[in-house]
């Protein structure tokens, strides 16, 4: 017994040297990488001691210390040194308990972001305080570097640890208690603005911080005006404007044109840097149905300056470096130019119904060749559906479908089937007050064979839509006898020049859905509703809204979503 | 920094693996591979050589990307001709949306440190065969020196204009273990020993290998005057840069292949024509790698939008005589904006993907007769240089929607016109960039615009302030050194716009 326990023992022992043999290497190779923000963080104490001590004292090292999906941006100590100069004391202790609690939370994200997801303007995530952070690159005297809220330079960015980045910057980043108003009030250059604001009464709207304690946030984005705006429309004081704009004598009532002036300055419900701006084609103001237009001139963002009826509207642009100025509330930029309200004419939306913030955010599948999602109800805030089944977002790769004739390759699949989802409902992008027709762009197929109809704002349109249609084929259609069927290629294939620049089987197209009125300047619901059982699934694309009088053909996209105005000059389509 | 192969080991296995590259190519496997037996005869000298040209070729290796990905993408990126294509490669994106991350690894330059090395192994090691090999001539040797020094200054010359300062590594590593640990110097000074390798290039070089296709595979004295004229106007001795180039002028040996029925076939799907001057070289055994790059995953294309304007239409002239390097030599718009000079067999007829092998054109004729025109430009003869440029407008028959607009007399309006040429000529060869960086840069950067110009162009909305203003730095012309590099040799620093990264 004992020389078989000994064996045994003796076995063991060489397979914990062999075992132990084995893995040493692995240990060493894998270490260095694999620490936690917190860890990473005291681990260099020369530099980060004294954001790792607040850390400890706010409580707030535990979670930095544990796996999830953090962006920290950590002063330096010299940094923190500056702060507590600034603050009058010596050690943080000194402080609210609470203010230091806030401090912390604004330098943490709930999200990983690296310098590539920097774009012009805010972080796409808030902080944790719940003010989102303004990002920037600057250049200034011959360096271009990265700045947080504009005063914070990023030292060392991307310093991704296991839970994850770090950034490190070179002064404190304070949260800002100002509102909107108050910030505009305290800067003497925008005096008329300000005195407008009041008299509106927008001053007190606009003065409204939403408790810190809540957690949706009520932002507010405003486009004001310095005094050498007004002066440049020759109004030199708060008379002037008054007398130029306001028709009631009382310019608190909202039927006043002052008033609809100044609430045209205002976006409500809204934030939107420069880098969000210059995505829309056009935002809702406060002033009812109306919207000001967006449109980037090689560096500038424009506002309002708009081609109707092909003569170019001037507009003014928004001066960069005032805008993009944070407050408690929202955001506010400054205009070089008086804006005022313009009367609006409906103008074509391509509304490609794949274009979902919450899809955006997925940026490894987002329009990322040959990946898709799984969408379940509920999970984006702009279409929801019949039933508990999924729907599936998917980018093709150029390989099953033909390259280039779906509009930014991305496009859903939904099961229309009277037995799983009956319905789908879909809230529009902006749309201005007018008349337009409605087009379906999907990718028909005769194994496709969902039959619809479209509602608009629970209005019933007048043709029922067969997705089992696909273009008849040699001869192939003109232009003209489609549109006579309630068809049009919507895609711009410059491969398939043989038919008409488009998707050679015929099976992505556009089918007319019938005309809708659209009652106010604004988003609105447009529906489909299922009429028979067949497999197959409805694969769509994009809807179109082109106004009823313009050209319901051109331009037509090409798979980059760019317009193509009309065929190359001199072609000869061939039958 | 990974070059760490026994060099003549690799020398003799590319050779031996590429034998089936050109007949100049072909080479007898040798048995021996211990550096002492191998280093005996003439014959070793030129299987080392042919093994570096090898080099240059399509290597496909882990880790590796190969140098003609390198020296076409690299050059046409960062630049406004060629645009993103519809599938990703993230590494493109990312350049392009101006976001250089040190963990790129288009940034990997081992292929180029992999064929210096191969050509310091010549350089060092041919050195003592003549005393072995009495029939290896002294002249004999120096020439195949030359060719090692001609492509170790092409390696250095494209790794400067795209990292600026470098580590330069000018002896041989023949030893596995042996860690490479240089540290950067300055581009001024790579520069001037790119100049100095190819001034000594330029001495011992051939005028020619026998025949006319070896002469545009290997290095001739012409060869080395291209690339030293180039780097002259870099240098902007442009008085310099003149007489390089009109020693190839001057030759009678190059010429612009007239514009008739086989143009595009003679320079660019047969290649090694009478234009050209020098060009990395595929067949049938040794494929390019743009089709499965830019034609079966459309990495890249070309920009539509450019390309109206580089080509624009001219109303009133026939279709059929437009600028024959627009649709259909340049680009293909019917094919999905599709490089054509590498994919065309002629204007309409695409290659199928094993015929895939248009040599990469390094330099020819018609880019030539423009650094001359601009050399003169800068030497203040404008009027001599209008009618250098307009040979190479007249063989295209660019469209007169292009003609010169500004004054004749006008130095800085001509110079600023054969940068636009050159857009023309050249387009999709692998130039744009540095075109429009070595413009910039000119006069301590006074051109710098010219940069900030075109990314407002190209940059996506929310993305223009943050990139123009990247650019607007000039340590950010270059790339970052790769992070594998930077931790393998601790000698290297990274790049100072992109340190802390």
């Amino acid at each position: 017994m004992k020389t078989i326990v000994s064996n045994l023992m003796f076995v063991l022992l060489a397979v914990l040297l062999l075992v132990n043999g084995c893995r040493e290497p692995e240990y060493q190779s894998a270490t260095s990488t694999d620490m936690l923000i917190g860890e990473f963080l005291e681990a260099d104490s020369a530099t980060y001691s004294e954001f790792t001590e607040l850390l400890r004292m706010t409580g707030n090292m535990a979670f930095l210390k544990a796996y999830g999906t953090y962006t920290c941006f950590v002063p330096t100590n010299e940094a923190m040194e500056a702060y507590k100069a600034g603050k009058g004391i010596s050690d943080l202790s000194e402080l609210d308990p609470e203010e230091l609690s806030d401090l912390v939370k604004y330098h943490v994200i709930l999200d990983t972001l690296s310098t590539v997801d920097f774009l012009d303007g805010k972080l796409r995530t808030p902080t944790m305080y719940g003010q989102y952070l303004l990002v920037a690159t600057l250049f200034e005297e011959g360096e271009s570097n990265a700045y947080i809220n504009r005063y914070s330079r990023i030292i060392r960015p991307d310093m991704r640890q296991s839970n994850g980045i770090v950034h490190s910057i070179n002064s404190v980043l304070e949260p800002i208690t100002g509102s909107i108003a108050e910030l505009i009030e305290a800067d003497s250059k925008y005096s008329i603005f300000t005195e407008a604001l009041k008299a509106t009464g927008y001053y007190d709207l606009l003065n409204t911080v939403t408790p810190k304690e809540q957690k949706e946030k009520h932002w507010y984005t405003v486009f004001a005006q310095t005094d050498s705006s007004f002066a440049r429309a020759e109004i030199y004081s708060y008379d002037d404007l008054l007398a130029r704009y306001g028709n009631t004598g009382d310019p608190s009532n909202p039927e006043d044109s002052l008033n609809l002036y100044m609430a045209y300055h205002i976006l409500d419900s809204t934030l939107l840097y420069l880098g969000d701006l210059v995505t829309k084609q056009a935002v809702l103001t406060l002033a009812p149905s109306e919207v000001v237009t967006i449109r980037i001139n090689s560096d500038s963002v424009m506002v309002n300056e708009d081609y109707f009826n092909g003569e170019l509207e001037k507009g003014s642009y928004l001066i960069r470096e005032e805008s993009d100025n944070t407050s408690a509330n929202g955001v506010f930029h400054t205009l070089e130019n008086n804006l005022f309200i313009k009367v609006r004419y409906p103008f074509t939306v391509f509304f490609d119904v794949c274009d979902q913030p919450e899809l955006r955010k997925m940026v490894d599948k987002w329009r990322v060749s040959g990946q898709s999602v799984t969408l379940t109800n509920g999970q984006l805030a702009g279409i929801k559906w019949h039933s508990d089944n999924t729907i599936k977002y998917l980018v093709d790769n150029g390989g099953s479908l033909n390259p280039g004739s779906i509009i930014n390759a991305d496009y859903y699949q939904i099961t229309l089937r009277t037995a799983v989802i009956r319905w789908v409902e879909m809230q529009t992008p902006l749309l201005v007050k007018g008349k337009y027709k409605v087009w379906m762009c999907t990718r028909n197929t005769n194994t496709r064979k969902p039959i619809y109809t479209v509602s608009f704002n629970g209005n019933m349109l007048p043709n029922i839509i067969d997705d089992n249609l696909t273009l008849p084929k040699e001869p192939w259609p003109t232009d003209a006898e489609l549109l006579a069927m309630g068809f049009k290629r919507y895609n711009y294939v410059p491969a398939d020049s043989v038919y008409f620049y488009s998707d050679k089987h015929g099976r992505v197209v556009g089918r007319l859905a019938g005309t809708i009125e659209v009652p106010t300047t604004g988003t609105h619901t447009i529906r489909v509703d299922v009429i028979n059982n067949e497999m197959g699934g409805w694969w769509v694309d994009m809807i179109q809204f082109i106004p009823e009088n313009e050209d319901q053909v051109w331009p037509r996209l090409l798979g980059s979503g760019e317009p193509v105005y009309d065929y190359p000059e001199g072609y000869v389509p061939i039958n | 920094m990974k070059i760490r192969q026994i060099a003549f080991t690799a020398t003799l296995i590319f050779s031996i693996v590429l034998s089936g590259c050109n007949d100049w190519l072909y080479l007898e496997p040798e048995d021996g591979v211990i550096r002492q037996d191998f280093w005996q005869t003439k014959e070793d000298v030129h299987a080392a050589v042919v093994g570096m040209y090898c080099s240059l070729q399509n290597i496909t290796e882990r880790g590796y990307y190969t140098i003609p990905e390198c020296i076409f993408s690299w050059g046409e990126i960062r630049a406004d001709m060629a645009d993103l294509g519809s599938r990703i490669r993230p590494q493109y994106s990312y350049i392009k949306s101006g976001d250089l991350l040190p963990d790129n690894t288009l940034f990997k330059w081992n292929a180029f440190y992999r064929t210096i090395n191969n050509c310091n192994t010549v350089i060092e090691f041919s050195e003592d065969v003549p005393e072995k090999d009495p029939s290896f001539s002294d002249d004999a040797l120096r020439s195949y020196q030359a060719e090692a020094y001609a492509i170790r200054a092409l390696m250095y010359f494209y790794l400067y204009r795209s990292f600026g300062d470098i580590p330069m590594k000018l002896t041989a590593t023949t030893n596995d273990g042996e860690e490479f640990t240089t540290a950067k110097v300055k581009k001024e000074v790579v520069l001037d020993q790119i100049i100095t390798d190819l001034l000594f290039a330029y001495d011992h070089a051939t005028y020619t290998h026998g025949d006319a296709v070896t002469d545009r595979g290997r290095v001739t004295k012409y060869t080395v005057a291209a690339i030293l004229a180039d780097a002259y106007l870099w240098k902007q001795n442009y008085s310099e840069a003149s007489k390089y180039l009109d020693f190839i002028i001057n030759s009678g040996k190059f010429t612009l292949i007239p514009r008739n029925q086989y143009w595009f076939t003679t320079l660019y799907v047969d290649g090694n024509s009478v234009e050209s001057i020098f060009e990395i070289q595929f067949d049938q055994n040794i494929l390019n790698p743009f089709y499965s790059l830019y034609k079966d995953n459309r990495y890249l294309r070309a920009s539509a939008d450019m390309m109206e304007e580089v080509f624009p239409l001219d109303p009133l002239a026939n279709p059929d005589s437009a600028d024959i390097r627009a649709d259909g030599c340049s680009y293909k718009s019917s094919d999905n904006y599709s490089f054509w000079k590498f994919f065309g067999i002629n204007d309409e007829e695409s290659r199928e993907r094993d015929q895939s092998f248009a040599n990469l054109i390094i330099y020819r004729y018609g880019e030539i007769l423009l650094m001359k025109a601009e050399a003169l430009s800068e030497l203040g003869n404008p009027q001599e240089a209008i009618q250098l440029i307009n040979i190479v407008r007249n063989r295209a028959r660019a469209a007169r929607t292009t003609n010169f607009l500004g004054s004749e007399t006008s130095s800085d309006d001509v110079t600023a016109y054969i940068l636009e040429e050159r857009s023309r000529e050249l387009a999709f060869e692998g130039k744009r960039w540095y075109d429009i960086l070595r413009y910039a840069r000119k006069n301590n950067y006074a051109n710098k615009d010219l940069i900030v110009n075109m990314i407002m162009r190209i940059a996506p909305p929310e993305k223009i302030q943050t990139m123009t203003n990247k650019y607007r730095d000039t340590l950010f012309h270059y790339f970052p050194i790769h992070a594998d590099e930077l931790e393998a040799n601790p000698k290297l620093e990274q790049n100072p716009f992109f340190e802390g990264l």
